[in-house]
């Protein structure tokens, strides 16, 4: 029975890490959202650093 | 006397998004922006690009995923009380590590857009600093050859954008000897503020890539009109400017005063290109810039041939 137990954790834990990778890949930065987000590091910070 | 330097500068390599230009130490997580071998500030051979490095972070992200998924199957494994049941939890964790390694493989791409995101964000601080060692290299190298200086300020303008790096930039190329063939750039150096140096590099890219210059570079030549026409070739740089706008139909339309006022000091050719441009529309007086051609040519250039089959 506790064999079953495992296979069912196992199946959960697969099928939860499918439907996260799935959510994460929507939710994913556009390489277009990481160009901004490098610019706005190297620019904002800059200012505040004087 | 001129004391500008004849320079062949290296190629430079535009990406679609800057961050493909940045590396990142492997071992002391400092950043830079330019093509040194080793790492700044290590002095080791460990650096590799941001992309590579956020690659290896989403497959380590997903190994440590899988050493879980061993774990889990691996019990169901070892706690099997008959052979069916091992057979049965070997047989399950064969399709379920196909599965998810399908998976991992096609989500590749994005996870790694995840990790490259939060690379950036957890290193903002180191971002900087490496920047900052970046200038130190630049200012450096600038006292002894100012071809690499302009070089390493070139790569660093890809990522910092402020009037400071622009002016370096535009001090460094005005000491060089322009040419047609080099990679020259315009809109990118614009700054807010009048400065001498940009309006002559302005008037020297007008004469050597007409293309350059746009409707910005031109907005930019009238608002400080006043204080170019002071400078020693001020009336020149607004009359090169003037002859490369005359390229375009759609710069005559926007700014038919300044080519009129600069219409009578310009060379044949590009008096010619305005000519024709404004015989092909007799219905446009673009603001008396008509009247001010043919005012023109009427003394200069109604007997030359060059002229006559456009009358």
């Amino acid at each position: 029975m506790i064999t079953y137990g495992c296979l069912g954790i196992l199946f959960l834990f697969v099928i939860i890490k499918i439907s996260a990778y799935f959510k994460r890949k929507k939710n994913a930065p556009t390489p277009e959202q990481l160009h901004q987000t490098l610019l706005e590091i190297a620019n904002t910070q800059r200012e505040q650093h004087g | 006397m001129d004391k500008k330097k004849p320079v062949q500068l290296r190629p430079y390599h535009k990406t679609r998004y800057n961050y493909q230009k940045l590396r990142v130490c492997k071992h002391c997580h400092n950043f830079t922006i330019l093509w040194e071998d080793s790492c700044a500030y290590c002095k080791r051979h460990a650096l590799v690009p941001v992309m590579e490095q956020a690659e290896k972070m989403a497959k380590r992200s997903m190994q440590s995923d899988r050493l879980l998924f061993y774990i889990i199957g691996l019990s169901a494994v070892l706690v099997g009380q008959t052979f069916w049941q091992i057979v049965i939890s070997f047989a399950c964790m064969a399709v379920l590590l196909v599965l998810l390694l399908m998976v991992q493989r096609r989500m590749l791409h994005s996870e790694t857009l995840h990790a490259l995101n939060k690379l950036l964000r957890t290193h903002k601080e180191k971002i900087v600093h490496g920047l900052d060692l970046n200038q130190s290299t630049a200012s450096a190298a600038m006292q002894e050859d100012a071809q690499l200086g302009y070089e390493i300020v070139r790569e660093i303008a890809s990522l910092v954008k402020n009037d400071s790096i622009r002016l370096q930039q535009i001090v460094l190329l005005q000491g060089f000897s322009l040419r047609k063939d080099m990679e020259l750039e315009l809109e990118p150096l614009l700054l807010d503020e009048f400065n001498p140096d940009l309006a002559a590099y302005i008037g020297e890219i007008a004469k050597l890539k007409r293309e350059l210059i746009n409707s910005k570079a031109i907005s930019y030549l009238l608002t400080h009109e006043a204080e170019i026409l002071h400078m020693k070739q001020g009336s020149q740089i607004m009359i090169d400017a003037a002859g490369a706008a005359v390229r375009k139909k759609n710069y005559i339309d926007r700014f038919p005063d300044f080519i009129s006022r600069y219409a009578d000091g310009l060379p044949k050719a590009r008096f010619l290109r305005l000519y024709q441009i404004v015989r092909r529309n007799p219905g446009l007086s673009w603001n008396g810039l008509r009247d001010r051609v043919s005012a023109i040519y009427n003394e200069q250039y109604r007997s030359d041939p060059d002229f006559q089959k456009w009358d």
